[in-house]
């Protein structure tokens, strides 16, 4: 008997020694190649030496495999050295470097913030309109955009009651004849009981704000990605008009976090209870953190249109369009799934009005310099009058910097172009990328 | 009186030259840098055609200040006065510059995609099309038919720093201050003087980014194939144009 324990545990002991040794010289047998996956790429094996025929040698016969795409290329640039030229810098004057410095603060204040909405709004110059649609321009959208605001209006009474937070987060009153000063006093009011709410939570959770500040960070961290490549891409020593595109584009991005931030200061403070802060709040309440973070990477990274979810992310909005009850969140629209069990994410229909552009959208100008929001194929404009981003039919002259995957490769009279959805995207060499642009054909 | 009179004639006379005066800090170079860095440039000025390699990071600021560095690796090779052809890969994307005297090309390898273009006659004039095009070619100082034009003109000062150690051998190292920028320069002097590194520093640029270029494999002797400068597009590229910045629609129609 005691022999057959003793054999028992060199058995074990035996069996033991194998298994650590597999486990501990497996990953190093089995460990892929430095280059091999797309990791750790050998530069000096991806060249051909000797001159010429360089270009035949890389086509290969046929579209070469896409390489690993940079993922923090499309994130809105302060500046860069890429030029690389002793020549230009030289030329380069100090003054217009300085201008181009001034840019706004990244999250400016509560009041500050009341201020400056408003009063870009109201500017005439479109370029101060960030994603505003136009009175006089694009009928059409217009036509269309506004037709489903009615059908949506005539919708809304039929369907059942949204939730309470996109009652919260629509306006009381969003009536072209109250004009732009009742929405900024509504707004100065809203900040200040924002801030009044935010003073008195804090004095009771501080730990809260921390996990704010975190959350806060996560959203632009995450805001960085697909951003626009066509303005990074631009030269370095570009003229002034560039500058201003620039510095507007991060005004208006700047913006989009303000708007984000006051959305969801609303959902926090307000929240579903309709005040905005609860003594009885605890770590679980704060679920909305987290799930900003997480729906924002859902609707961003993992945003591919026919994906099934099971649900959508907690805090989606409803909203209805063609009587269809789409869910809105961080950029993307689910829709219920065919089989009549979870959801489908779908591309953005056309009449769509939410409160918020996508967060991690780029800028885009129309070809009258109206800004859209563009995302994964969709176009958001800002509607003045309904206090609302509207999605509308992509406009013909408007470039874009990427597609999103579904496309295809289509021929119309020797010229190439990609459709996505009906719409027709003629590839051309802007800058230093390929740029795709919406055309009519 | 006759003293105050002239007196007050001579300050008005002296007052205008004072005014017009410039307020640009006045170059300020030692000889010794100037000296080095112009035999370099002779080199490269006088070369018919030379290849040389560019293993090139550079600096984005992020709007959070947060900086990221990319590479870019360039292989570059000119025949003066009308041929050029740069072989790019980069973080960014890969990329082919292609000039025959005639034609300019612009291939994308990742989209396999190509613009091609009439081109002007000289390397110096397609380099500025390039720029119209807002297409950017780094190191275009080599390039050009005047490689050392920002030392003659922009140069607020220059300093002989004294030979630095560099990838096994010491070399010279000269610093440039610029309006905007800062430029360190490393040559490699002897009977064919080279340049072997360039370090630019935008001093005046959010963040201050640095862009870094080593320079090896210098030939003024290269051997180029018949073809090395014409442009094949590959099974399948398609052929597209370039897209003048702000154009609105026009001629997306077709």
């Amino acid at each position: 008997m005691m022999y057959q324990i003793s054999e028992w545990k060199s058995a074990r002991v035996f069996l033991s020694s194998v298994m650590a040794t597999v486990l501990l010289i497996g990953p190093v047998l089995f460990a892929p190649e430095p280059g091999s996956d797309g990791e750790g790429v050998a530069w000096a094996g991806k060249f051909d030496k000797g001159g010429g025929g360089k270009a035949e040698k890389r086509g290969g016969g046929g579209k070469m495999t896409m390489p690993q795409k940079s993922k923090i290329d499309r994130k809105p640039r302060a500046s860069s050295a890429k030029q690389g030229s002793m020549k230009k810098a030289s030329k380069e004057r100090p003054g217009a470097q300085q201008q181009a410095k001034a840019r706004p603060q990244a999250k400016p204040q509560a009041m500050a913030k009341s201020q400056a909405k408003p009063q870009q709004r109201t500017s005439d110059s479109p370029r101060d309109q960030p994603f505003t649609r136009k009175a006089d321009g694009k009928p059409q959208q217009q036509a269309k955009a506004s037709g489903s605001r009615e059908n949506l209006a005539a919708r809304d009474q039929k369907m059942p009651k949204q939730t309470s937070t996109q009652q919260v987060a629509k306006k009381p009153d969003t009536s072209r004849l109250q004009g732009g000063q009742d929405r900024q006093t509504q707004r100065a009011d809203r900040d200040k009981q924002v801030k009044e709410g935010r003073q008195q939570y804090a004095a009771n959770k501080q730990d809260i704000r921390s996990d704010r500040k975190k959350a806060a960070e996560e959203l632009q961290q995450n805001r960085f990605d697909h951003q626009d490549e066509a303005r990074e891409d631009r030269q370095d020593w570009a003229d002034q008009s560039r500058e201003d595109r620039q510095k507007h584009q991060r005004q208006m991005a700047n913006e989009r976090r303000d708007l984000y931030e006051d959305i969801y200061d609303d959902r926090r403070y307000w929240g579903n209870n309709d005040y905005y802060w609860d003594d009885d709040d605890d770590d679980d309440n704060n679920g909305w953190l987290w799930g900003i973070g997480g729906a924002v990477i859902g609707g961003v990274a993992g945003y591919a249109i026919g994906a099934a979810v099971n649900e959508p992310p907690e805090g989606t909005v409803a909203v209805p369009v063609g009587g269809v009850p789409y869910q809105y969140y961080g950029g993307a629209f689910y829709e219920p799934a065919p089989s009549g069990t979870g959801y489908v994410t779908t591309a953005a229909p056309v009449g769509a009005q939410v409160e918020a552009p996508p967060i991690d959208c780029t800028i885009v100008f129309g070809p009258e310099d109206e800004g859209y929001c563009y995302f994964q194929g969709a176009f958001f404009i800002y509607d003045d009058s309904a206090n609302q981003y509207v999605v509308v039919e992509p406009p013909a002259g408007t470039s874009v910097t990427y597609l999103p995957p579904g496309y295809e490769e289509v021929t119309v009279a020797d010229t190439k172009y990609m459709k996505l959805g009906g719409t027709y995207y003629r590839p051309y060499y802007e800058g230093d990328a390929v740029t795709y642009v919406v055309s009519e054909v | 009186m006759r003293d105050l009179r002239g007196i007050v004639t001579g300050a008005l006379l002296l007052i205008p030259p004072l005014l017009c005066t410039e307020t640009t800090s006045p170059r300020v170079v030692d000889a010794e840098a100037d000296r080095v860095m112009e035999r370099a440039c002779a080199q490269l000025e006088s070369a018919p055609a030379f290849s040389v390699t560019a293993d090139i990071s550079y600096d984005d600021v992020l709007e959070s200040g947060l900086k990221v560095q990319y590479r870019r690796y360039n292989e570059l090779v000119l025949d003066r006065p009308d041929h050029l052809f740069i072989d790019g890969e980069s973080d960014k994307g890969s990329r082919n510059i292609v000039y025959d005297g005639k034609t300019l090309t612009v291939f994308n390898r990742d989209k396999n995609m190509y613009v091609q273009v009439p081109a002007p006659d000289t390397i110096d004039a397609t380099l500025d099309k390039l720029e119209e095009y807002g297409v950017s070619v780094p190191l275009d100082d080599l390039m050009s038919s005047q490689p050392c034009a920002w030392l003659h003109d922009g140069v607020q000062e220059g300093f002989y720093g004294g030979r630095h150690y560099l990838d096994g051998s010491f070399v010279h190292h000269l610093l440039f201050r610029v309006a905007a920028a800062d430029f360190q320069v490393w040559v490699q002097g002897g009977e064919v003087p080279v340049i072997r590194k360039v370090l630019i520093e935008y001093r005046e640029k959010e963040g201050n980014p640095r862009y870094e270029a080593r320079l090896s494999d210098w030939n003024f002797r290269p051997t180029i194939d018949a073809g090395a400068f014409s442009f094949t597009p590959p099974e399948g590229a398609d052929r597209i144009d370039f897209r003048a910045a702000n154009k609105t629609g026009e001629g997306d129609r077709p």
